[in-house]
């Protein structure tokens, strides 16, 4: 199973509620094309939590360089302008297991296919 | 089964433009004209205006997106932030710099406004208080008329409904 994405702060969303924050998650996506992630839960919402459809939401802030328009990390311009524009992931829940592990709520779910 | 009484989290579009078509049609409206004083009435000189402003906020396409309903905790929030001072048996006091923002905090989600790059600029209080006055307008009119729609809405169900639903006995009484 190969390690996709890593993150401090992801978001559990019913609609435009917030029904948990998940600290220190982790999405991986197998050689099939299946999404799974882990995460650890904070301020969660028992009824939101229990509502569906549930999105799970990475935000990302990326770089690009105006100048020539690739990101960052790439850009070999002499004066890169840096340029900073918020996005984030967004995955369907389709089933999570909740529970307690050494104090803390951690979570597993299965996600669907990435949301545009 | 009762019906689910519970708020789902529905998102409804609401185009700016929209509001000035209202402003139009009250001006055009002779009952609303009729109860206004002579002075105030509507001058042909006003309705140019009002069409030029729907023709300049079509061809800006200005949106916002808003819950289609606030639940019982949303509309507390609205009130308890209003309030400045509440004592038994006094008027209460609100809090004048929180009137109608607490209720645009509460139902705004998202807008089409971008910044000077053209670049998407999220909802939050400090971007709605640095809107110009005519779009802060714009949008409190628009979420008004919108609660007044749902409210409406309500009060047609529930009419709906007691027409349908009859208490008749279970059973007659022996005595």
């Amino acid at each position: 199973m190969a390690l996709a994405i890593t993150g401090v702060n992801g978001l559990i969303k019913w609609s435009y509620y917030t029904a948990a924050r998940a600290e220190g998650y982790a999405v991986y996506r197998d050689k099939d094309g299946h999404w799974t992630m882990t995460a650890t839960l904070v301020l969660s919402d028992a009824f939101k939590m229990r509502q569906r459809p549930l999105i799970f939401v990475a935000p990302y802030v990326r770089e690009t360089c105006a100048s020539c328009l690739k990101a960052m990390q790439v850009c070999s311009c002499r004066e890169p302008q840096r340029v900073s524009a918020p996005g984030e992931w967004r995955w369907p829940i389709e089933s999570l297991e909740m529970g307690p592990v050494t104090g803390q709520t951690k979570m597993q779910a299965v996600l669907g296919e990435q949301l545009p | 089964m009762g019906r689910n009484r519970f708020v789902k989290p529905d998102m409804v579009r609401l185009y700016l433009a929209d509001v000035h078509r209202r402003h139009l049609e009250d001006l055009l409206d002779p009952l609303k004209q009729q109860a206004l004083e002579p002075e105030k009435r509507a001058t042909p000189s006003d309705l140019d205006t009002a069409r030029a402003a729907i023709a300049d906020a079509e061809a800006d396409g200005a949106w916002i997106d808003v819950k289609r309903e606030l639940n019982a905790g949303e509309t507390r929030h609205v009130f308890a932030q209003l309030v400045k001072d509440m004592r038994a048996g006094e008027k209460i006091a609100l809090d004048p710099e929180k009137v109608g923002i607490t209720k645009v905090l509460e139902y705004l989600l998202g807008w089409s406004f971008t910044d000077d790059k053209g670049q998407s600029v999220a909802v939050s209080q400090g971007a709605i208080e640095a809107l110009d006055q005519e779009t802060y307008t714009e949008i409190t009119q628009a979420i008004e008329a919108h609660e007044a729609r749902m409210e409406a809405d309500r009060t047609e169900r529930k009419k709906k409904t007691t027409g349908i639903v009859t208490s008749e006995a279970i059973s007659t009484s022996v005595a």
